[in-house]
């Protein structure tokens, strides 16, 4: 294998993926001094889970929602439709974050659909401990959103 | 045409709006109950949203979760299917006012053929033959007695509200008139939430035809030939024929056309059925369908025709793709519905598959999302599959359709595969000479 001037940089290609983390893009390609690095991920949109027959383009790694928490009794399944928001406008703090409190009852985020804002409460009290979604992503019905436990 | 059409269905005819779709290059996304989250055409399906829990009244009916699905998928059309919302004329107004569109005919054709009474008005205003009946609503017994005495005995007290082959009750003379009226308007209090009655002449040995027409909403229309749909057990059809082995061609063309000039006059826009009883040559209007049936592709395959693809572009707004004296009608076709049931009581049989073995061949369809492995929920009707067979003639229809049952493994359920092969050892059947009673009567031997 040939060996250039510059060796890959594994910290410049680990800030690549926490951008694209962040700001929620599929694909960055930088090109310095002759060296081209491009960073992709496959989206999928997080509602769907289309692992079918032949045709379908392979769709690849899930993306930032992980798997197992649906298993875990404190978790938080969505009772609707809509797209979540963390918090009461965007200028205002999340409703909750991850390591609060919350009583049984308590607004955790709001589901909007079809113009309407649905707050989400609190089917039970405890410590949040994770959180699933993002804001502004579009969850399904029984969607894990959270555990509270 | 559209970008992304929202599947509002499920089963068997979920995965074929699907296929419709994809060859047309249009996306695809599945909503679905989380009972069907296994479902084949889920799978396939470019995207796919969990809108509730198995009930139907939850999920499969549930405007706001399907107007949120679109919302967050972003899908500019619904595509209804049959059942569920198919004929639901405020989801079709909902889904207008977000703009997306329906894939279907306009709201307020829904709602005029979904009352049964301003549908009769309508079709007589329109030149189609009608039932001699009631002219409007029955409310009272003496109403119901004079109406009796001009429509004459035996005859049949109908829920307005009512269609699918329910809510209806016979009255052979004037001493049952009086409770077959209340018992009627009970009934349909109870099962469609409105007790309004209508009467009609009850005819004794007639058959089921109906006829697919096809509209563009611009006052374009044709008919693209009949359906026999008399075999039925509850008033539910079991095995279609096109064409039906009692019309000639001069009929067929006749009652074509009547129904096609009605539907023009209309402007009708997408796929409609409009049914009749038939009796000694005359036809008798009952309802119109303002949607696609469960037996359609005995229609396409005498016609070559995906009517599947036609409702999505006629909704688009394109123009039909063919007139009147582009349609010719081609061999014979037979469709047998399979349901997860035992063949004999009929008791429903969910649960899951273990093994599957799909008849084919030339001329052989099977409609089914059902596949090794896969469970049948019990929570919705009991229809996993269509086979239907095409022959250039209805007896070599009726030697392939024998063939095909006959390789059709399911394994791990019954269904209803033996009673197709029953009914192909009757003479009865193989000549073609049955009515609407005919199929209780042989259940009952």
């Amino acid at each position: 294998m040939a060996k250039d001037n510059k060796t890959f940089d594994h910290d410049q290609i680990r800030q690549l993926a926490e951008i694209l983390t962040d700001t929620g893009l599929s694909e960055i390609e930088v090109e310095q001094d002759g060296l081209k690095i491009r960073v992709a991920r496959e989206i999928t949109a997080t509602y769907a889970a289309p692992v079918a027959a032949a045709p379908a383009p392979a769709v690849a790694a899930p993306g930032p929602a992980p798997a197992p928490a649906g298993k875990s009794p404190g978790t938080v399944h969505s009772p609707m439709v809509g797209t979540a928001y963390m918090s009461p406008s965007p200028e205002t703090e999340s409703f909750v974050k991850v390591g609060s409190t919350v009583k049984a009852g308590q607004t955790i985020m709001i589901i909007e659909a079809m113009k309407t804002m649905n707050q989400i409460p609190a089917p039970h009290g405890g410590k949040v401990t994770s959180i699933l979604v993002g804001d502004g992503e579009p969850v399904e019905y029984d969607e894990p959103l959270m555990v509270i436990e | 045409m559209f970008e992304k059409v929202l599947i509002a269905n499920r089963g068997e005819i979920a995965l074929r709006v699907l296929r419709a779709c994809r060859e047309l290059g249009v996306q695809t996304v599945a909503v679905h109950s989380t009972a069907d989250a296994t479902a084949m055409h889920v799978r396939l399906a470019d995207e796919s949203v969990c809108i509730g829990p198995p009930s139907a009244t939850e999920s499969y009916l549930n405007i706001p979760a399907i107007v949120a699905a679109c919302e967050i998928t972003g899908a500019d059309a619904v595509h209804p299917g049959y059942g569920f919302l198919s004929e639901n004329a405020r989801f079709a107004k909902i889904l207008e006012e977000h703009d997306i569109a329906f894939i279907g005919p306009s709201a307020e054709h829904i709602s005029i053929m979904g009352d049964k009474i301003a549908a009769k008005q309508t079709a007589k205003k329109l030149g189609i033959p009608v039932v001699p009946g009631s002219d409007g609503g029955i409310s009272g017994f003496e109403q119901a007695r004079k109406v009796a005495r001009d429509v004459g005995y035996p005859l049949i007290i109908k829920a307005a509200a009512g269609g699918g082959g329910r809510g209806m009750k016979v009255a052979l003379s004037e001493d049952e008139i009086d409770k077959a009226l209340s018992t009627a308007q009970t009934e349909a209090k109870a099962a469609f939430g409105d007790d309004a009655v209508y009467i009609e002449r009850y005819l004794s040995t007639p058959r089921h035809i109906e006829i697919q027409v096809f509209g563009d909403g611009k006052g374009n229309a044709v008919y693209l030939g009949e359906r026999d749909c008399s075999l039925q057990r509850r008033h539910q059809k079991v095995w279609e024929e096109a064409l039906s082995p009692a019309l000639n061609a001069a009929q067929r063309q006749q009652i074509g056309e009547t129904c096609s000039k009605a539907m023009a006059e209309m402007k009708y826009s997408g796929a409609g059925t409009i049914e009749f009883l038939y009796e000694n040559g005359e036809f008798f209007f009952i309802e119109m369908n303002t949607r696609l049936q469960v037996e359609h592709p005995v229609t396409e395959a005498i016609t070559g025709l995906d009517l599947v693809q036609e409702q999505l572009r006629v909704a688009s707004g394109s123009r039909l793709g063919f007139k009147q004296e582009d349609i010719t009608f081609n061999g014979h076709a037979i469709e047998c519905r399979i349901n997860a049931e035992n063949p004999q009581t009929f008791v429903p049989s969910p649960g899951k598959v273990v093994g599957v073995h799909q008849p084919g061949g030339l001329g052989v369809r099977v409609d089914s999302g059902i596949y090794a492995g896969y469970s049948i929920p019990p929570y919705y009707d009991s229809l996993i599959g269509k086979l239907i067979v095409h022959g250039r003639d209805r007896n070599e229809c009726l030697m392939r359709l024998r063939r095909a049952l006959g390789e059709y493994v399911i394994e791990g359920i019954e269904t209803t595969i033996p009673l197709f092969q029953r009914l192909l050892a009757e003479p009865d059947i193989l000549d073609g000479k049955y009515d609407i009673h005919w199929l209780e009567k042989f259940l009952a031997r």
